[in-house]
């Protein structure tokens, strides 16, 4: 028999019961819809950290220092702690390794900060100019850190977005004077929000001279770390390498494995970053995918009460010759059309889900091709894998049986 | 003229049964045997009634005869062929090209007009120009103007009319009928009969199953089942063209 034929029996039996039909594509439509929807968030979710983590700067390395003390018994401090990494690690750097663009050293620390009656414990950020390409930062109003700030430990700040919020109350603040560790400081600019997630962000912090922050205020020689630019993405793994080495030997380490720095790679970040959301992805799919198989529980179940309906047809098609692979072919192309016709309505429903997902949450949302396919697909497989015991049962009915059941 | 120098007896038939038998199993030991060693054969153009009570086994040997089910014993050729050595496919191929049912419940599809139901046995043994072939076959039961109505559209003899049609279409070797009239009245149970009259003398062979004995006097032949057995065979002298009573 020709497929069109069987198409057009199939879609004749299905329209003879509309309502059940149509309830049984409901499963099949809630659960790709499911699907695409969920993932769609999960690959919005994670397309907005990456550009976030991107948004701090491109082809960048990080050093920080290893965990303090230690050596012989002692105990090991945290990551991170140890006071050896200095502003001339990073001029070595920079002087040394062709592919480094320019070096951001820095020195981060909390401090109380007060303008008039607010009072506020912000991060406080000590940066040399080269923080603002190195870390892709942008000042929107004033000025950002000159090498004039550094080279005299200037009183001045440059602030984040939330921190003109929170100390200011929206009022302009340039010009104005705020005591941070009762050192009165300038406000000579206000940077561009970065958005994104907020352990990242560097909309709440406080930017001042690195020498003004190592000198007046924490009284301290080292860094917290230096932001290595590399000049090319191609080069970064041998400039790492290269830093490693670099620092091995000024810090006097022979043994990589003892070394008091660790390097961190912006595409190692990324990597993990994008596990992490993946998993995410895969669970939220896969909670949806149960639904799915619901809903092709729900196929079995109308295909098998069908197949016990319709045991004369069967017995009479048969007697006029079908064979058993015709009526597998009939039955099975009913539950393939139920499932496809529920998984096409199922993509419509994910994709317009999604969307309104994305402007009730106000999070960007991602329709992937990708995940539209394969929702097509699994429920066309769902379509055959749960239609195959219904159809085969219809197809080993004996003809006489079938005839004189009533 | 080399066929009428050959012995009549040992033409070739187009049904030859041989010491048929079928045993049900009802679970454990228990067994009915619905056919005790059945015998019989049938030319090709003949018009055979066969009777029988309730649990005859009339049914059971239609069954047979119409590739629906399988003896448990003794030997069935239709047509040349040995139906007991084919499977499943091959009976269903068996039925769709030389066998036309004629049931006492139409068993038309519902929902389907009436040339679709005539069309059915085509598509299933995929020949060609299926259209033409139901259209001519509805033509010959005289319900060219109905081809496009479902079955409850349809009165009872003209649904019977349209399986008629449908068991024509393939043109076969034969035709089963079981109980046609069983389930309408006598005007249209008439209608049915001459038009199965009237099927056999264009030359089908005609095998018709009944309990009733003024429909088997119709025929040409009636064969009596009874308890699994024939009791009687004989020519219905009224009806008969060829051969005497014997």
């Amino acid at each position: 028999m020709s497929l069109f034929l069987t198409i057009k029996i199939a879609l004749r039996a299905l329209a003879a019961n509309k309502v059940r039909s149509a309830l049984t594509m409901l499963g099949i439509i809630i659960g790709v819809g499911a699907v695409v929807a969920m993932v769609s968030i999960g690959a919005g979710a994670s397309q907005s950290v990456s550009s976030s983590i991107q948004g701090l700067g491109s082809n960048l390395i990080t050093v920080i220092p290893g965990s303090g003390g230690g050596g012989q018994g002692g105990a090991r401090q945290a990551l991170g702690s140890a006071t050896n990494l200095t502003v001339k690690d990073g001029e070595a750097i920079e002087d040394n390794i062709a592919t480094v663009v320019r070096v951001s050293a820095e020195y981060n620390d909390r401090a109380q900060v007060v303008y008039e009656n607010n009072n506020i414990n912000a991060t406080i950020n000590g940066v040399t100019p080269e923080y603002e390409k190195v870390r892709n930062t942008t000042v929107e109003v004033g000025r950002f850190i000159t090498e004039s700030d550094v080279g005299t430990s200037d009183r001045i700040a440059v602030i984040g977005k939330n921190v003109v919020e929170d100390l200011f109350a929206g009022a302009d603040p340039i010009g104005k004077r705020v005591k941070i560790q009762d050192i009165p400081f300038t406000v000579v600019g206000i940077l561009e929000s970065k958005g994104g997630a907020s352990f990242i962000s560097s909309d709440d912090a406080i930017f001042v001279p690195l020498t003004t922050a190592q000198n007046r205020l924490f009284g301290v020689e080292h860094v917290s770390q230096l932001g290595v630019e590399i000049s090319d993405s191609e080069a970064m793994d041998e400039a790492q390498d290269a830093i490693g080495w670099l620092l091995l030997g000024l810090h006097g380490v022979a043994d990589p494995e003892e070394a008091d720095f660790r390097l961190m790679n912006q595409q190692d970040i990324l990597e993990t970053v994008g596990e992490v959301t993946g998993i995410m992805t895969a669970l939220l799919g896969g909670i949806a995918g149960i639904s799915l198989l619901v809903g092709g529980i729900g196929i079995m179940n109308i295909m098998l009460v069908s197949v016990t309906e319709r045991t004369r047809e069967i017995g009479l098609r048969k007697a006029v010759g079908a064979k058993r692979k015709d009526i597998l072919k009939q039955f099975l192309t009913e539950s393939v059309i139920l499932s496809l016709i529920g998984g096409l309505v199922g993509i419509l429903l994910g994709v317009g889900g999604s969307r309104l997902a994305a402007a009730a949450m106000g999070s960007e949302t991602v329709v992937t091709v990708n995940s539209m396919v394969l929702a097509f697909v699994f429920s066309a497989a769902i379509g055959i894998f749960f239609g195959i015991y219904p159809a085969v049962r219809a197809s080993r009915l004996s003809p006489i049986d079938a005839l004189k059941y009533e | 003229m080399a066929a009428a120098l050959a012995d009549p007896h040992t033409k070739p038939m187009l049904i030859k049964v041989k010491d048929l038998k079928k045993i049900y199993s009802l679970g454990g030991e228990i067994s009915v045997a619905a056919l005790r060693g059945v015998g019989l054969e049938i030319e090709a153009g003949e018009f055979v009634a066969i009777m029988g009570p309730s649990g005859s086994g009339k049914s059971t040997l239609m069954q047979i005869l119409g590739c629906l089910d399988k003896p448990t014993s003794g030997k069935y050729t239709l047509g040349g062929v040995d139906v007991g050595s084919l499977n499943d496919n091959e009976l269903a191929e068996i039925r769709s090209l030389k066998i036309g049912f004629v049931f006492q419940q139409f068993n038309l599809l519902a929902r389907t007009s009436a040339l679709e139901n005539v069309v059915l046995p085509l598509v299933y043994s995929g020949q060609a120009h299926q259209n033409e072939k139901a259209v001519e076959a509805l033509a010959a039961v005289e319900l060219s103007d109905r081809a496009n109505h479902w079955p409850n559209q349809l009165s009872g003899g003209q649904q019977q009319r349209v399986a008629i049609a449908r068991a024509l279409v393939n043109n076969p070797d034969l035709i089963l009928a079981d109980e046609p009239t069983g389930a309408l009245d006598t005007v249209a149970g008439g209608e049915i009969l001459d038009l199965l009259s009237a099927l056999n003398k264009e030359g089908k062979t005609i095998v018709l199953i009944t309990h009733e004995l003024y429909i088997a006097e119709q025929t040409r032949r009636i064969i009596k089942l009874r308890d699994g057995e024939i009791v009687s065979d004989h020519n219905n002298g009224e009806r008969s063209k060829g051969g005497g009573p014997n």
